[in-house]
């Protein structure tokens, strides 16, 4: 590879660095510090507030992963991911792709689509939990249309909670992937599909050979930032739950355990580390897998 | 061609009903803001308020002597964060997908593995650092570690890898220099992705939470996500509804603006070739 | 693939030095200030206590006029704001000492990273919830009680910052829980006032009959905050060996009763049940007839429902004994603190009875000292009275070092107990299994 060391390889290297640099450091001192640090810790027993600190080898992962708690949140956080991140992906294509044919009104539906990315998530737990209660609008559609005989609090039951923070999750997410999708398609040569139109495929048809394929690589990315998004989900169970993750462990999610062990009383920092590293590295395999199925693409593309 | 209309109106059906699945709740909380406590919380799902009062409006920007100063600081940190993550991210990306060098897989996978590990653990670690830099209670605990952002580093590389090498070959038989090709030719001929980038980078730094709430305890410094946390009182999570309501739609309003400015060149690529 | 792993491993190699140049900087300083700490927790009660024995008040020692202090908070609304902001000048004023606010706004996890490295304020809020686990860590410097008055704070609350007969902060101010009925539906002396006859007779049944569609007799709830103080009759304690959680034991079980099968019965709901935040809302807006609810809920009703009329009075009894929860949150001095004389003096004027007298008529929380108390005239109102008179015999919310744990593992659990989907005895075990695996 080094073997012809030309000028172009070598002004290459020295403009690869540079644009890199900046990142590198950040990164490098932000990140990778403090995963060092976390390491560190995961290796020890640790109480951060009195700095002691005791060796214990691997006996932080065995306990994690010893834990009835452990497999619950895992099993809790896998099912959220394998709902969540298919489910954006999709609606975020189809939605865009909708959006970026000729239609009527475009600009207005593609601001409208992207309120929820922009409405707090203060004011966005709130309506949920409004619209999920039982006196609101799900529960008087669902009732009056016969589907359920009794209102049911959603939020608070262990069979939905976790689901109402799936199509809470959803439906705030998909408008920000929505608009890379927006961004990547104006790449896509108009003239492949007015040959595809001419050749008489419909627009679902359009849809599947000409949008999915060149799509691709953002699908890649969007599928891997949802899939890193949903397996560290925290913010919505934590504030649904109360930080307990019930009703009965069902909205548990590995990182809202990781939180309960790091902070309060717990002071367990070395096990939140055991087990943040184990997640990391559930997350490191499920994203490369992801990439993966990319056939087209090397599997960093 | 009648089948073809048929999908068209169940086309034009979904995308009403989606929007309307959007826009209500966001019509619900802008109606709040011109609630009182009261009817907020009554469990009105109406979207006309019984009685209108600009009460809330008025406790904020008139009343509350800090509101005011939260959105400009808020305002401050995301301007200049959006410049630097804009310029750094592109320069990454284009590097990661565009010019061949040794370790840049390496690079590439060591930025991917940055990303699994959960923000929970790297708080106390992240404090240490920042509080031995000096940085507490000052906006380069937020502006420094934000200054990239790796999720935008490879959206910029993803589509960077997409567009055609060919552009880039004339401008360099040009006498471009490899520099000059990149701010010359690469960066404008990327505008819908630097314009999605730009609005999502200020985007979440207007709405960064963790960063703000970790470093900074002065009021004055705080930014408007924080401030709108403080007005929550301690036990039983009384929240004023009416005021954080308010004050969500307050810090709605820029963005959205932005976001239909910038609109304009997400969809250039059709404009200049598609629409007549 | 052989080509990756190595350039991986180099660039590991590259960010690890990159990463060990701040770490190395970092490693040594931390154990250094980790024996320093050690040594600062064992000297720092000897030390701190001469400081702040009488002799050595800040009013005697002039020295302090000048120097400046760092108070950590937590926000509050904009009464609680401007009477600290108040009660700061007034302090500032008498004493010369200048403050310097630091206000936190998820106090866990800030105070965590805040001891850690270093740069924890000088005196700070500390709840009586978490003050056993900070005195244990050795966060919190003892004070001297005779400086702070001690004995002039209702028991309950002067408790629940001691351990082992030394004081270790002081508290501020406190809320405790009282029975609410709304004046519309609920005659003036009807209320049982027994928990028995409340929750088991039928009071509430008839009650519901009385009122319009759609409003309960009586919301509650479910934290462990509410119900420690039933759950803890006849002397029982949910906490075993100083710190396993002990949830399932027969008498706690039995004494929740009452209340699970109330709520079986569905005579008395949940805020979440009607569509509500909390009970203050329920309540405001009318769907419940009766709560139990802090004195915190009054500013709520006056500002946001004022038209509701409502009647307060001590939670009924149970197994013939007064009852309630008493919250309450002190000022704690660092272990550390920079300028411990000033934090001293703060904690002396911020919960003597000038500072106190400032801060509770502004913010319309109940004072912590019996004389303030008296000197406000409190008990003279009809409203504040029933809480007032709970502060006698109330059951602070604290419960040594491991409560947090125990707390989350009951709201996990007890969810389900009373929707009837998990027995209370399965479900308290489950609670405690959880809760003392974490604990191990």
């Amino acid at each position: 590879m080094s073997r012809r060391v030309s000028r172009r390889t070598i002004g290459d290297h020295v403009q690869g660095y540079a644009f890199l640099a900046p990142t590198v450091l950040v990164v490098g001192l932000f990140t990778f510090a403090a995963i060092f640090f976390a390491v560190f810790m995961s290796f020890h027993k640790i109480n951060l507030f009195k700095l002691e600190m005791t060796f214990v080898g691997f006996d932080n992962f065995t306990k994690m992963l010893s834990l009835e708690k452990t497999r619950v949140a895992f099993l809790n956080t896998i099912r959220f991911a394998a709902v969540v991140a298919p489910a954006q992906t999709a609606l975020a294509l189809v939605i865009a792709a909708a959006l970026n044919s000729r239609i009527r009104a475009r600009t207005a539906f593609r601001v409208v689509f992207f309120l929820p990315t922009l409405t707090s998530s203060a004011a966005l737990t709130m309506i949920f939990m409004f619209l999920f209660s039982i006196p609101g609008p799900f529960n008087q559609i669902l009732t009056g249309l016969g589907v359920i005989p009794e209102a049911v609090n959603w939020t608070n039951e262990i069979r939905f909670a976790l689901k109402v923070i799936m199509a809470m999750n959803i439906w705030s997410t998909a408008p920000f992937f929505m608009t890379l999708y927006l961004a990547a398609l104006q790449d896509v040569p108009i003239s492949l599909y007015e040959a595809a139109a001419v050749d008489g495929a419909s627009g679902i048809k359009q849809f599947f050979h000409v949008t999915v394929p060149h799509m691709r690589p953002i699908t890649a990315f969007v599928f891997v930032t949802s899939i890193i998004g949903t397996l560290q989900m925290f913010d919505q169970a934590y504030i649904m739950s109360n930080g307990s993750g019930g009703p009965s462990n069902a909205t548990l999610t590995m990182a809202l355990l990781i939180y309960q062990d790091a902070f309060g009383m717990q002071n367990a920092m070395g096990r939140a580390s055991a087990l943040a590293l184990i997640l990391a590295a559930v997350i490191f395999t499920f994203s490369m897998l992801a990439n993966r199925l990319n056939k087209n693409e090397k599997p960093y593309g | 061609m009648k089948r073809k209309a048929r999908s068209r109106t169940l086309m034009y059906v979904i995308l009403v009903i989606y929007a309307l699945v959007t826009l209500y709740p966001f019509l619900w909380t802008l109606s709040a803001s011109f609630k009182n406590y009261a009817e907020i919380t009554g469990g009105g799902f109406g979207l006309i308020p019984k009685a209108p009062t600009l009460a809330n409006y008025i406790e904020l920007f008139l009343v509350d002597l800090l509101f005011p100063r939260w959105v400009m600081n808020s305002f401050f940190i995301a301007t200049i964060g959006t410049v630097i993550n804009v310029v750094l991210n592109s320069m990454a990306g284009y590097s990661l997908a565009r010019v061949t060098f040794r370790g840049r897989d390496a690079i590439f996978y060591a930025l991917l593995a940055a990303m699994t590990i959960p923000g929970q653990v790297l708080l106390i670690p992240n404090y240490m650092l920042i509080h031995r830099l000096g940085l507490l209670d000052s906006y380069g605990s937020i502006l420094l570690p934000g200054a990239v952002n790796i999720s935008y580093i490879f959206f910029m590389r993803q589509y960077f890898m997409n567009f055609s090498k060919d552009v880039e070959e004339a401008a360099s038989i040009d006498g471009l220099s490899r520099y000059g090709t990149f701010f010359r030719i690469s960066i404008p001929l990327a505008k819908p992705a630097i314009a999605t980038q730009a609005t999502f980078v200020f985007l979440s730094f207007w709405n960064e939470f963790t960063r703000p709430m970790l470093y900074l305890k002065r009021e004055i410094l705080f930014t408007l996500p924080l401030g709108i946390q403080r007005s929550q009182s301690k036990y039983a999570g009384i929240t004023q509804w009416n005021e954080v309501l308010t004050a969500s739609i307050v810090s709605i309003i820029p963005i959205l603006l932005i976001y239909i400015v910038l609109n304009r060149y997400f969809m250039q690529g059709v404009r200049m070739e598609g629409e007549k | 693939m052989k080509k990756f792993l190595l350039l991986a491993l180099s660039l590991m190699l590259l960010l690890g030095t990159v990463a060990g140049c701040g770490q190395a900087a970092a490693t040594p300083a931390v154990s250094s200030e980790a024996s320093v700490s050690a040594k600062a927790s064992e000297e720092a009660t000897p030390e701190a206590t001469p400081e702040a024995t009488p002799e050595a008040t800040p009013e005697a020692a002039p020295s302090l006029e000048g120097k400046t202090i760092s108070v950590g908070r937590w926000g509050g609304n904009d009464a609680e704001t401007a009477s600290f902001a108040k009660m700061l000048a007034g302090f500032t004023a008498k004493t010369g000492i200048k403050v310097e606010e630091k206000v936190y706004t998820d106090y866990n996890v800030q105070l965590q990273a805040d001891m850690v490295s270093g740069s924890a304020p000088d005196v700070f809020y500390v709840d009586a919830y978490m003050a056993k686990f900070y005195i244990n860590q050795g966060l919190i410097a003892e004070l001297d009680p005779a400086v702070i008055e001690n004995d002039k704070f209702y028991k309950p609350l002067s408790n629940a910052f001691m351990l082992d007969g030394k004081v270790y902060a002081a508290s501020k101010d406190f809320s405790t829980l009282a029975l609410y009925y709304n004046r519309k539906w609920v005659k003036d002396g009807e209320v049982p006032t027994t928990l028995e006859d409340l929750l088991n007779g039928d009071y509430l049944t008839n009650l519901k009959k009385t009122l319009p569609a759609g409003v309960a007799s009586m919301t509650y709830n479910i934290d462990l905050a509410r119900n420690l103080d039933m759950m803890q009759t006849g002397g029982l304690d949910i906490i075993k060996d100083g710190k396993f959680s002990n949830l399932s034991q027969a008498g706690t079980v039995e004494n929740l009763k009452p209340l699970v099968d109330a709520a079986l019965a569905k005579k008395i709901v949940t805020p979440a049940d009607l569509g509500q935040g909390w009970n203050g809302d329920a309540f405001g807006n009318e769907k419940t007839a009766i709560m139990m609810e802090g004195n915190w809920v009054l500013g709520h009703l006056k500002t946001n429902f004022p038209n509701v009329d409502f009647g307060v009075v001590e939670v009924p009894t149970y197994k013939g004994q007064k009852h309630t929860m008493v919250f309450t949150v002190g000022y704690a001095l660092n272990v550390k603190a920079k300028e411990s004389a000033a934090g001293v003096a703060f904690i002396q004027y911020a919960t003597g009875s000038e500072g106190m007298t400032t801060w509770c008529s502004g913010a319309g929380v109940l004072p912590s000292r019996m004389d303030v108390a008296a000197a406000m005239k409190v008990a003279e109102d009809v409203k504040l009275a029933p809480h007032v008179a709970g502060a006698e015999y109330a059951t602070p919310w604290q419960k040594g070092e491991t409560l947090d744990i125990v707390n989350r593992e009951f709201g996990n659990y007890f969810a389900s107990v009373v929707k009837g989907e998990t027995s209370l005895e399965e479900g308290m075990k489950k609670a405690d299994e959880a809760a003392n695996a974490s604990i191990e």
